[in-house]
């Protein structure tokens, strides 16, 4: 009776271990996109290309709801990454406690496999700008986003990613440059780096017009590329600003341009594969439109894989 | 500015089109530049009208979404 009793218990421990969304796997170094609620039958249809899907955490904040029975139904099939866009870390003012709760109770829910929030700021006192705004890179901004981090990771229990920002404008008053300030933040606080590689681009167009290619390699260069572990792949729009200069405009409402592709292409021929995410959130286009780019980035993603290949037997032989 | 000032004055400007640039808002010739910054307030009124769109998707179906924006 007593070991019928143990065999129960252990089949019934079997059971909530599968259950446990704790054993959820990491984020795979394959092709993920931004999750729209619109594209699940699509998806249930024909998700080839794509191995993971990233939400943005304010859009699930909620007790329940059809929103949420989606994400659930999602998550039991694919890996999620939690992105958030509210917890406006770069603001000189405490963090909202209250959002902070919300964000503890979706992701203690989700169990996601990452994390990440942005170097911006979307808040003054209670006012919310529901935008990523920029912030004079000096060593007491760095302090406050230091602070902020720490408390974020703390209250979390988790490691973050934190993604570099698109900028249209600098501060007279930087003391320091951006990559200088992200490489302080990520030795600082240990938490990682999520690669957005279309931000990248974007703002060294918009601050090197006459030179923005070389100034994107260059910046990539000086970025902690072992602490990088999601990239992020976008569109943008272009403009001008009044000088007649080039202004890119991260406006995520089309595809991956050319150059940023190629600036992928380099990083993970250099840096080895990463998990990275196809972004498109305004103008959100047929499903098949955005596997599309998820498709071409499992192309380069498996040119490098094969290229790795053939020097390893080569190397062996 | 001081570590708070920047912010102050950031958020102050990006939510009143008729005042002028926050001092030390510059592009990167050093100069200050109206239509650069104008994209934070632009993506800030685009939000707002955003957020009315999600808050009735019945009126958006029948004016549609250009006229919704205009009216916004």
């Amino acid at each position: 009776m007593s070991r019928l009793r143990t065999n129960i218990n252990n089949a019934i421990n079997t059971i909530i271990n599968n259950n446990d969304k704790q054993t959820k796997p990491d984020l795979p170094k394959a092709v993920g996109v931004g999750f729209k609620p619109q594209h699940l039958p699509a998806i249930a249809k024909d998700s080839n290309g794509v191995n993971w899907f990233e939400i943005h955490a304010e859009n699930y904040m909620v007790d329940g709801g059809p929103r949420k029975a989606m994400l659930e139904q999602l998550a039991m099939d694919f890996p999620i990454s939690c992105h958030g866009v509210g917890l406006s870390i770069g603001a000189p003012q405490a963090l909202d406690r209250n959002h902070l709760k919300r964000l503890v109770s979706l992701l203690n829910w989700l169990q996601p496999a990452m994390f990440s929030e942005h170097l911006a700021w979307s808040t003054h006192g209670d006012t919310f700008y529901n935008d990523l705004l920029p912030m004079p890179y000096t060593k007491p901004v760095l302090e406050q986003v230091i602070a902020h981090i720490d408390q974020v990771q703390d209250t979390l229990k988790r490691q973050i990613l934190i993604e570099n920002p698109s900028t249209y404008i600098l501060f007279a008053e930087h003391d320091m440059t951006e990559t200088d300030f992200i490489n302080a933040i990520i030795r600082r606080t240990g938490c990682g780096l999520l690669l957005d590689i279309n931000n990248v681009f974007v703002s060294t167009c918009n601050h090197n017009p006459h030179n923005h290619y070389q100034s994107a390699r260059e910046y990539l260069a000086q970025l902690p590329m072992k602490s990088v572990f999601e990239i992020h792949l976008g569109g943008h729009s272009v403009d001008k600003d009044a000088a007649g200069s080039l202004l890119l405009i991260d406006s995520h409402n089309d595809a991956v341009a050319d150059p940023v592709w190629q600036l992928y292409k380099d990083v993970i021929s250099t840096h080895g594969i990463k998990p990275t995410l196809i972004e498109w959130d305004n103008d959100v286009p047929e499903w098949h439109i955005l596997q599309r780019d998820a498709i071409k980035a499992n192309v380069m993603i498996t040119h490098i894989q094969d290229r790795t290949l053939n020097y390893e037997q080569h190397a062996l032989a | 500015m001081n570590s708070m000032h920047w912010h102050k004055h950031f958020a102050r400007a990006l939510t009143a089109p008729d005042l002028p640039l926050p001092d030390g808002i510059i592009r990167h010739d050093g100069c200050p530049d109206l239509k650069r910054f104008n994209v934070y307030r632009n993506n800030h009124v685009m939000s707002l009208i955003s957020n009315l769109k999600d808050g009735f998707p019945l009126v958006l179906a029948i004016v549609s979404d250009d006229f919704f924006s205009y009216m916004a």
